[in-house]
């Protein structure tokens, strides 16, 4: 067992476990740096305004649609996060290689979670506004099913992806 | 790309979404069982699928 693994998985959990603690007692505002970007995106996608709404989160009054702190996709930044440590830094064969594989994989993940995010919600509103159900996948089943499947999606590729980038540059 | 290294995200997301909150407690909870339920089979099948894909990507080459 090499530091220049130990090092960089050891400070990706302890950093994951932070943000967990720090997310149970935060706001909207507190969250910020996730929602205004996705809030932003979706807008554009949407094609409808989400505006900030205090202590509430980002608000669409066209679709009647709120992208709140539960909706901040904080556990599929942890997940992404440590996903990429732990998968890239036994490749790295210094110990400042393997301390670069931190912010690479924040940035990394904090970009997918934004996407993914704007993915499941773009999904979600219309699901939400029609009201869709299907025999026992009451609406709400729904919701959460089609959340997985987008966030196992998002996770699935990024990690492929840079599992291959790593292991082209490692080549 | 193939081999052990596939299961991380599976392994990474299962424990954060349904082995964390379940040591504190979210099992006792409705709905838990469902949660941990749909997390499991669809990361499981991502990862198996992803799995799938790349080992028809490799015997091409």
């Amino acid at each position: 067992v090499r530091v220049s693994t130990v090092l960089p998985v050891a400070v990706s959990l302890i950093a994951a476990y932070m943000l967990k603690s720090f997310h149970s007692r935060a706001g909207s505002e507190d969250l910020g740096w996730i929602l205004a970007p996705t809030a932003a995106v979706l807008s554009w996608v949407t094609d409808h305004p989400f505006v900030a709404e205090p202590g509430v989160g980002y608000v669409s009054r066209d679709l009647l649609y709120a992208v709140v702190p539960s909706c901040a996709g904080v556990n599929f930044l942890v997940v992404a996060f440590v996903s990429l440590v732990v998968g890239l830094a036994p490749a790295r064969r210094t110990v400042a290689g393997g301390v670069l594989v931190l912010p690479a994989a924040a940035a990394t993940a904090w970009i997918t979670t934004v996407l993914a995010n704007v993915t499941r919600l773009a999904v979600a509103i219309p699901l939400h506004r029609s009201g869709v159900s299907l025999g026992p996948l009451t609406s709400e089943r729904i919701h959460h099913l089609e959340g997985t499947i987008v966030y196992v999606l998002f996770l699935t590729t990024m990690f492929a992806l840079a599992l291959r980038g790593s292991d082209r540059a490692g080549a | 790309v193939r081999g052990p290294r596939q299961w991380i995200p599976f392994a990474v997301y299962v424990a954060v979404t349904v082995v964390a909150p379940a040591i504190r407690g979210a099992w006792r909870t409705e709905g838990f069982v469902e949660h941990a339920s749909t997390v499991i089979v669809v990361s499981f099948l991502a990862t198996v699928t992803w799995r799938a894909l790349d080992g028809r990507r490799a015997q091409k080459r």
